[in-house]
C-alpha cells in the first residue's frame, strides 16, 4: 500500500502551518499571481543555468563566437569591456563557465524558495547588469543596428525589469508588477520599454530592402533547425519582402499603442493591450529569435520574447470588478 | 563537443546517491516506522541508476530497450494512478509530474542520448562549433522534443523549490520519514535530466 506524504500545497498558499508562518516574516504575502510570476522568472533564470552547462559553452569559441562578437560596431566605452570580458573568458574557459552556470542556476534556485528571494532578486540585477554590458554590449543599443525583432534591447535588461517589477512590495496592488515600485512608476517603466521598442523598429537600417528577411533567416540563424521550422521562417520572410517600410511602420504603431495600454483606466484596454504584447512578443521569439536559438547547443537563453510576455503578465489587472476603474490610471 | 570530464562524473555521481538513497529509504522506512511514499521512492532509484547511465559511460547499466520498456510501463501506471486520485489534486498533480517524468526518461532512451562519443574533452579548447567535420558528436534525434522536455524541467523545478521552501508537511500518525530530503533528490534528477538532454545539442 502507497502512503502518501505529499506536500500540503493548499496550506502553503494559504499561509498556514509553522514553515510557512516563518516564510512569510522575511518575505511579505504576495498575490498568486505574482507568485506564479516569480517562479517563472526562477525558471528561466534555471533554463539559462542549463544552458550555460552545454559543452560549446566550455570551449574558447564561447568567448570568440558569443560574447566577443557583441563588441562590434558599439562605441569604444561598450567594446573595451566586452573585449576585455571574452579575453577573459577565453582565457579561463571552464572555470569562467562553470562560475556563470553556478551562478545562474543559483539565481533560479534563490528567487524560486521564499526565503532567499530578496537576496536572489537583488543579485539577479547585478548579474543580469554585468551580462547586459559585458555579455551583450548594451544590447547593441549603441550600434545603431538595434532590431527588437532580433532581441533588442537585450534579454538581460528585461531580466532587470522583471527583477525590479516582481520585487517583494505590497500584496494589494492593481497588478503584479507593481509590489515595490507602486503602479505609476511601473507604468512608466512598461512605456518606455514599448515605447522604445517603437522607436528601434523605426530606425532605418531595420526598414531597409530585405530588412526583415535577413533578420528572420540571415547568419547562422538557421542552423541546426528542423527542417519544418526553416521552411516556416523562410516562407515567412518572404512575405516581408518589399513591404519593409510599411510593417516597420505598422509595428511601431502597434508597440506604440502597447506601450500606452496600461494607461487606460479601464481592466478591458488593458488586458487588450497586454494580449497584443504577448503575440506580439510570441511574433518575434518565433519568426526572429528562432526560440533563442538553441538547435545549434550554443543558446545562452531563450532570448527577449518569453521575457516581453513575462513582463506583460506582471502588468495584468487585478481580478477586480470587470470594468471598475484601475488604481493610478488616468481618469 | 563534449563537457569537461567532471561535469558528467559529479552529475552521474550525484544520481546513483539519489538512487542509493531512495533505496535505503524503502528498506528503512518499514524498520523505522515512518511514512513515506513508496512510489516516489522506487521511481527515484530507477532515474538515478538509468540517468547515470545516459551521462557516463561507467554507470551504464540495462540495455536501453530495457529502461525504456520500464519506463514506459511506469508511465502507463502513473498516469492511470492519476485518473483514480482525480478527485485529490495535490496527490494527482504528483502523479502526472511522475507519468510526465517517466516519459522524459522514454524520450531520452529513444532520442539516443547517452554519454560522449568524442575520445577525450573539448572543453577549454578552440573547436570551431559550426564548421562541419570538427569535433561533432552524435546528436540526439527530435531536438525540438527535447528542448520542450529541458524547458518543462526547468520551470517544474522553480516550482518545486516554490512549494518546498514554504511547505508543511501533513500527516498526523506517523512522522513523515524527512519528505523534503525526497523533494531535495527530484530536483537533482529533474536537473540531471535536463543536463542529459542538453549535452547531446551540439
Amino acid at each position: 500500500m502507497t502512503k502518501d506524504i505529499a506536500i500540503d500545497t493548499a496550506s502553503v498558499r494559504a499561509g498556514r502551518g509553522p514553515r510557512a508562518d516563518s516564510a512569510t516574516r522575511s518575505e511579505p504575502a504576495r498575490s498568486p499571481q505574482a507568485e506564479r510570476l516569480l517562479v517563472a522568472l526562477a525558471g528561466l533564470w534555471l533554463l539559462d543555468g542549463l544552458l550555460q552547462l552545454q559543452p560549446f559553452m566550455f570551449t574558447k569559441d564561447f568567448a570568440i563566437k558569443t560574447i566577443a562578437p557583441a563588441a562590434q560596431n558599439n562605441p569604444g566605452w561598450v567594446a573595451h569591456p566586452v573585449a576585455w570580458a571574452a579575453g577573459l573568458i577565453e582565457n579561463h574557459a571552464i572555470a569562467a563557465n562553470t562560475l556563470f552556470a553556478l551562478i545562474q542556476l543559483a539565481l533560479g534556485a534563490g528567487i524560486a524558495c521564499r526565503p532567499t528571494r530578496r537576496a536572489a532578486l537583488a543579485c539577479s540585477m547585478v548579474w543580469a547588469g554585468s551580462v547586459w554590458l559585458l555579455g551583450e554590449g548594451l544590447g547593441g543599443l549603441f550600434t545603431g543596428a538595434a532590431n527588437p525583432l532580433t532581441g533588442a534591447p537585450g534579454s538581460a535588461l528585461l531580466y532587470m525589469l522583471a527583477a525590479l517589477l516582481l520585487w517583494p512590495g505590497s500584496a494589494t496592488t492593481a497588478f503584479p508588477g507593481a509590489g515595490r515600485l507602486g503602479a505609476f512608476r511601473s507604468r512608466i517603466v512598461w512605456s518606455a520599454l514599448w515605447l522604445g521598442l517603437a522607436f528601434l523598429t523605426l530606425l532605418p537600417v531595420n526598414r531597409a530592402a530585405s530588412a526583415f528577411a535577413v533578420a528572420m533567416t540571415g547568419g547562422m540563424m538557421t542552423t541546426g533547425e528542423p527542417h519544418w521550422y526553416t521552411t516556416l521562417q523562410v516562407h515567412l520572410s518572404k512575405l516581408t519582402l518589399g513591404h519593409e517600410t510599411g510593417i516597420a511602420i505598422t509595428m511601431a504603431l502597434v508597440l506604440a499603442l502597447i506601450g500606452a495600454c496600461v494607461w487606460a483606466p479601464r481592466p478591458t484596454p488593458v488586458r487588450a493591450g497586454l494580449v497584443a504584447a504577448a503575440v506580439v512578443a510570441a511574433v518575434y521569439w518565433v519568426c526572429g529569435q528562432a526560440f533563442g536559438m538553441p538547435f545549434m547547443g550554443m543558446a545562452t537563453d531563450p532570448n527577449s520574447g518569453p521575457l516581453l510576455a513575462l513582463l506583460a503578465a506582471c502588468f495584468w489587472p487585478a481580478p477586480t470588478s470587470p470594468d471598475a476603474p484601475l488604481e493610478g490610471a488616468a481618469a | 563537443m563534449n563537457a569537461p570530464a567532471f561535469l558528467p562524473a559529479i552529475i552521474s555521481v550525484l544520481l546513483i546517491f539519489v538512487a542509493g538513497y531512495a533505496g535505503w529509504r524503502l528498506l528503512a522506512a518499514p524498520t523505522l516506522d515512518l511514512r513515506t511514499d513508496f512510489e516516489t521512492d522506487t521511481l527515484l532509484l530507477a532515474a538515478g541508476v538509468a540517468g547515470a547511465g545516459l551521462i557516463s559511460n561507467w554507470a551504464h547499466t540495462l540495455p536501453r530497450a530495457a529502461w525504456s520498456v520500464i519506463f514506459t510501463v511506469a508511465a502507463g501506471y502513473f498516469a492511470v494512478r492519476a485518473v483514480i486520485a482525480r478527485a485529490q489534486v495535490p496527490r494527482r498533480n504528483r502523479l502526472l509530474a511522475h507519468a510526465c517524468g517517466s516519459l522524459v526518461l522514454v524520450y531520452m532512451f529513444l532520442a539516443g542520448v547517452a554519454p560522449s562519443t568524442l575520445h577525450g574533452s573539448t572543453a577549454g579548447e578552440y573547436t570551431m562549433a559550426p564548421m562541419p567535420g570538427m569535433y561533432v558528436d552524435t546528436t540526439i534525434t527530435y531536438p525540438a522534443i527535447g528542448l520542450v522536455c529541458v524547458a518543462a524541467l526547468a520551470f517544474y523545478t522553480a516550482s518545486v523549490l516554490s512549494r518546498l521552501s514554504g511547505a508543511p508537511v501533513e500527516g498526523t500518525e506517523r512522522r513523515a520519514f524527512a519528505p523534503r530530503s525526497v523533494e531535495a533528490c527530484r530536483v537533482v534528477v529533474i536537473l540531471a535530466l535536463a543536463y542529459g538532454i542538453l549535452s547531446k545539442i551540439v
